[in-house]
């Protein structure tokens, strides 16, 4: 599904990511995990094209098509799609119409006939069901006044729609109380399957309870450290990432 | 508060009632006559500046009476402080009285170029909304509005086209627990002036105010407000924001003034300024008088171009980069349309403002 090679990317000439290797295949479930600025969001707005960073090295591959020619909305098109850490608010677009015009962009892009409003209203209302989302969420402007859990809803209620081939979630559970985790981690449990993978960082092991995690990396300075199974989410939790970090200073401190 | 009828829009009232029956939601034609106030202009001419000093110009009874507020701090100059607008006053001669419950179109613009102002009326309870449409040629149009205990004012305002010159004034006095809801959307033209001041005299009014300008050419758009708390528990919030492109200018100046016994008054100013041209231009001038110690207010400007991070955030849902910038603008200019209360005027503004995002990609 997607290919990562030796990607290296600057913002403002600084280096921030630093020769990431990864691979996904389809229908799994990776996590990432690692101590703050490490990269993590660096490498989810590298992957869906924001204009200020800079590749500097590498590729990434998206069932064989070479991403980093592509526009942001081609990578969202060609089925990528990343969950905000911090969504931003629109004033004045309403976030229903936001949400149609989103799905039938990719429609479009795939050939399909776009769906007018009354058909759409069906379709989110089921996928509002899946976030146990009030309606009224969708008259209002998109995020604008939203609490951070709702703003972490709304970004859920997107991927339902979209049914991306790629999910990248950027700490998803920050600002999640435990109903809405739980709410949230439901509806990325629903929508996975055996042609669909997902790229989740978060902080917490607590996530990882939910959402079941094929592999587990670990991101230090700009690269991947460290990966495993989800065994090593657990160790993370309890032992921190200094062993990690530092592995012969560790050794000789015990 | 709500047996002040000592003030200056009182004075009017009093003069407005004597002349005319209230019908329901209709305007009247039965003209105000000068003269019946001229004692009140007389009787204190010489603390008047010249300008209303004359006394064939009917709003100046607007400064007689009892002035609710320190003199110092309500002069004329605060009122109305562009020429242009001066100049509108100037040709009034008459007023006519709009009052009711319910919906009422006023064409303001013809009565203004007839020397006639007019006098909006919202008697205690009751509800009124006003739709002004000043598109087209030149004009001018003089409004002053007295909200009683308990009551509603809408106002929807929308004016401006190529090549014209306008200008507007509106003068609101705002009683006990009344609303001001104004939404007002200004088209590119040659020039366009207005000048709104909000004097809420009793407590718990709330005054909200929206304005989107838009800019093309050489277009010019000079907009002053002026909301004024004078008693307790007031609200108001303010949004004005601009569509800048070409070679446009938007001059705004806010002034939020509230009073030594306004206290707990809450007021929110913000002006948005998108500017969309490197040779478009906005100033951005708000002013606070706070003489209350126990108050909030905000204000804030911004100049802004299109939110890059924002532009992001919906190409990362699939929109195009095309589709994403005009569906911000669209939404910045929504949040105001929005505003107007009258769904057809909504749907005027709206066709305006894709015609002015489909001449910007060109
Ligand atoms: N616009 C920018 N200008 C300069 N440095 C930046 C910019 N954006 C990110 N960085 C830096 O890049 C590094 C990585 O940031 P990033 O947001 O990817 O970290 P993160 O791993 O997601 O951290 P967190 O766990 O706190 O979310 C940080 O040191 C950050 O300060
Ligand atoms: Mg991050």
């Amino acid at each position: 599904m997607l290919t990562i090679t030796n990607l290296e990317a600057t913002i403002d000439e600084q280096a921030i990511l630093k020769q990431v290797n990864l691979s996904i295949n389809p229908g799994e479930i990776h996590a990432i995990m690692g101590p703050n600025g490490s990269g993590k969001s660096t490498l989810s707005k590298v992957l869906t094209g924001h204009p200020d960073y800079d590749v500097t090295a590498g590729s990434i591959v998206l069932n064989g098509q070479d991403v980093l020619a592509m526009d942001p909305d081609e990578r969202a098109n060609a089925g990528m799609f990343l969950a905000f850490q911090y969504p931003v608010e629109i004033p004045g677009v309403n976030n229903e119409s936001f949400i149609r015009m989103a799905y039938n962009a990719q429609r479009k892009y795939r050939g399909l006939s776009e769906v007018d409003a009354f058909d759409f209203a069906q379709i989110i209302a089921d996928k509002l069901k899946w976030v146990e989302m009030d309606d009224e969420f969708l008259t209002r402007s998109v995020n604008q006044g939203f609490s951070g859990g709702e703003k972490k809803r709304n970004e859920i209620l997107q991927m339902a729609v979209l049914e991306p081939q790629l999910v990248i979630l950027d700490e998803i559970d920050s600002g999640l109380d435990v109903d809405a985790l739980r709410i949230v981690s439901g509806a990325v449990n629903r929508l996975k399957d055996a042609d669909r993978s997902f790229l989740i960082i978060t902080h917490y092991q607590r996530l990882l309870n939910y959402i079941t995690p094929d592999v587990v990396h670990i991101m230090a300075d700009g690269k991947i450290i460290k990966s495993g199974d989800a065994q090593l989410a657990l160790q993370v939790e309890e032992r921190g990432y200094d062993w990690l970090l530092s592995p012969s200073l560790n050794g000789l401190k015990a | 508060m709500s047996d002040r009828r000592s003030d200056w829009a009182g004075l009017i009232h009093q003069a407005s009632v004597a002349m005319t029956q209230p019908p329901n939601v209709s305007e009247e034609w039965k003209y105000c006559d000068i003269a019946m106030w001229a004692p009140f202009i007389q009787s204190n001419q010489s603390d008047l500046p010249k300008f209303m000093a004359d006394p064939s110009v009917a709003i100046s009874v607007l400064e007689m009476g009892d002035s609710p507020f320190d003199s110092e701090l309500f002069r004329w100059d605060d009122f109305c402080d562009t020429p242009s607008a001066l100049a509108a006053l100037s040709t009034i001669k008459r007023w006519s009285l709009v009052t009711g419950n319910g919906a009422v179109q006023v064409a303001l613009a013809e009565n203004a170029m007839n020397g006639v102002g007019c006098f909006v009326q919202v008697k205690p309870g009751q509800t009124l909304n006003v739709s002004v449409d000043l598109r087209g040629s030149n004009s001018s149009a003089v409004c002053v509005c007295q909200v009683e205990q308990g009551a509603t004012l809408t106002i929807d305002e929308i004016r401006g086209d190529d090549g014209v010159t306008q200008s507007s004034v509106w003068a609101v006095l705002q009683h006990e627990t009344s609303r001001l809801h104004f939404a007002a959307i200004d088209f590119p033209s040659h020039s366009l002036v207005r000048s709104i001041v909000v004097r809420q005299v009793g407590n718990e009014a709330s005054t909200q105010i929206s304005n989107l300008i838009m800019g093309a050419n050489q277009s010019r758009n000079y907009s002053h407000s002026r909301v004024e708390h004078i008693a307790e528990s007031g609200r108001s919030t303010q949004l004005i924001k601009t569509l800048l492109t070409d070679e446009s200018l938007s001059d705004f100046k806010g002034t939020v003034v509230v009073a030594p016994r306004a206290q707990l008054t809450d007021s929110v100013q913000s002006n948005q300024n998108m500017i969309l041209s490197d040779s478009a231009r906005a100033l951005s001038r708000p002013q606070l008088s706070i003489f209350a110690d126990n108050v909030k207010c905000a204000h804030g400007a911004t100049m802004s171009q299109l939110d890059p991070d924002t532009i992001f955030y919906l190409q990362s849902r699939g929109l195009s980069s095309a589709e994403a910038r005009s569906t911000l603008m669209s939404g910045f200019a929504d949040e105001i349309i929005d505003q107007l209360s009258s769904k057809s005027f909504r749907s005027i503004a709206r066709d305006r403002v894709l015609e002015y995002f489909l001449r910007l990609k060109s």
